[in-house]
């Protein structure tokens, strides 16, 4: 239970502790320096709760205030709102500490007075500065857990997008099917049937070596040709493909088999929605500092059915995979939509500042 | 004797040429035509009844079960694809017999046999 709310919210929680904490010093302290009069020490104990009910919505606005101050990134405003609690937060917490006092009786009146600022200053500042240190300490160790989820979920969704390239090139259709394209090609035509042979090796080298979260456009470009062509020996003139890529692109780095991924959707989706002939454009160009990877297809948008996919060995589309990368390595710098327009389907990923 | 007609129903080229190299090694079987889609399946029939179909299951936008609802149930409808996860549903709509690709000669003469045997 506890557990709990301390997941949900491990700022409230760790700053009520140092608060509790505080309050409990005082009071052992005010006792064993100045031992007051027996009848007096359940008044004193209850000045103090005051002071630590006073300071819950000061410590409501601390984290209100620091967290916005983190979303705007802004160093000098972290370092001037711990200036400011620490200056400001004991004298704010004086008042309402002696006004609760005031309202249960236990003071008769009180007025403001620079003496009795200066006196609840020190312990004050050092109470302050504990919470924004309590603050800072708590933000640090959830940035560092939050970290370590990420690069673990980026792992893992390398890992689960080179299964799904596996799973497609193992999967029987394509591989029985090429099989038996080949199996004609013998009698047909020797040449293509060589052909054919190395282009699936050098294909499927690539997806059953690499293991890596990233790989150049030039690897991921040269290994589409290689499916493209094996995809053309089998449909002939069904299948057109173009492959436009400035070779100055050729040696930046993006996420392994995120435009495989886009290429292997575009001919499985497109055959399906094309009865003629299927045209695939692949396009990567840098436009105004942004890498714009786009792959269109003739056919319409399908929007892959759990139920009536009968096919075991696919898993869903990729593209949440491709997402969730994109995500991962370019945080908001990166954005990926699909589209229908004139008969083509159009996948476009745009990344910006990508370094080379 | 009379030669069974056949059709091959097959999006890719170099898949029905291989069928036809393998047909063609049985006399009692009877090319008629080779064709890539349902609508041509379709005109094929009316043309010239054909005895024995084979017929591929993923044929571009269509797959070969749609093709199965239109036409007559004496047809015999031996489905040849690459792999066998339609093979009990393509039983249940009534085939005669499920080949896999790249089709092994033996299983088609056995496929064959079984057809001019028990005539079924």
């Amino acid at each position: 239970m506890l557990s709990e709310y301390y997941k949900k919210h491990p700022y409230f929680f760790n700053l009520l502790i140092v608060l509790i904490l505080l309050t409990t010093v005082r009071i052992v302290d005010w006792i064993v320096w100045t031992p007051p009069a027996p009848g007096v020490i359940s008044q004193i104990i209850l000045a103090h709760l005051f002071e630590f009910v006073a300071g819950l919505p000061l410590l409501s606005l601390l984290l209100f205030s620091y967290h916005w101050a983190l979303k705007k990134k802004s160093k000098i405003l972290i370092i001037s709102l711990v200036f400011l609690f620490s200056f400001l937060g004991p004298t704010i917490l004086k008042i309402i500490t002696l006004f609760l006092e005031q309202i249960f009786r236990l003071r008769e009146t009180f007025t403001i007075t620079f003496d009795l600022i200066e006196k609840i200053t020190p312990f004050g500042i050092v109470y302050f500065l504990s919470l924004s240190a309590t603050f800072y300490i708590t933000y640090s160790r959830l940035q560092f857990i939050r970290q370590k989820n990420a690069t673990h979920k980026a792992e893992t969704l390398a890992k689960d997008a080179q299964l799904k390239m596996l799973n497609y090139q193992i999967n029987p259709h394509f591989l029985f099917n090429t099989l038996n394209c080949l199996h004609a090609l013998v009698d047909e035509d020797k040449g293509k049937a060589k052909e054919l042979i190395v282009s699936m090796s050098e294909y499927y080298r690539y997806t059953l070596n690499k293991n890596q979260q990233k790989t150049s456009i030039a690897n991921e470009v040269k290994t589409i040709k290689k499916y493209l062509e094996i995809q053309k020996t089998r449909f002939e003139e069904k299948l057109e493909y173009e492959i436009m890529l400035d070779d100055i692109l050729n040696s930046i780095h993006i996420p392994s088999f995120i435009i495989s991924l886009l290429i292997e959707n575009a001919i499985q989706y497109g055959i399906k929605s094309n009865e003629q002939k299927l045209s695939i454009r692949l396009l990567i160009k840098m436009l105004n500092n942004t890498l714009v990877i786009s792959v269109s297809n003739t056919g319409k948008i399908i929007f892959p059915n759990p139920a009536n996919d009968q096919n075991i060995y696919r898993n869903g589309n990729g593209l949440d995979n491709i997402k969730g990368r994109l995500s991962f390595f370019y945080a908001d710098h990166y954005s990926f939509t699909v589209n229908e327009a004139n008969g083509w389907v159009e996948a476009t990923i745009k990344i910006e500042n990508i370094m080379a | 004797m009379t030669k069974l007609k056949a059709v091959i129903v097959d999006d890719e080229r170099l898949a029905r040429v291989n069928l036809k190299k393998l047909l063609e090694k049985h006399p009692e079987i009877e090319i008629i035509g080779e064709v890539d889609s349902c609508d041509h399946t379709l005109e094929i029939i009316h043309q010239c009844t054909p005895d024995i179909i084979f017929l591929d299951i993923q044929l571009n936008g269509e797959t070969g079960f749609d093709l199965l609802e239109k036409i007559d149930n004496t047809i015999r409808v031996i489905f040849v694809t690459a792999y066998d996860e339609y093979a009990i549903k393509a039983f249940e709509e009534n085939a005669t017999d499920y080949l896999l690709k790249p089709v092994n000669p033996q299983r088609l003469k056995l496929t064959l046999s079984r057809i001019i045997k028990y005539d079924i």
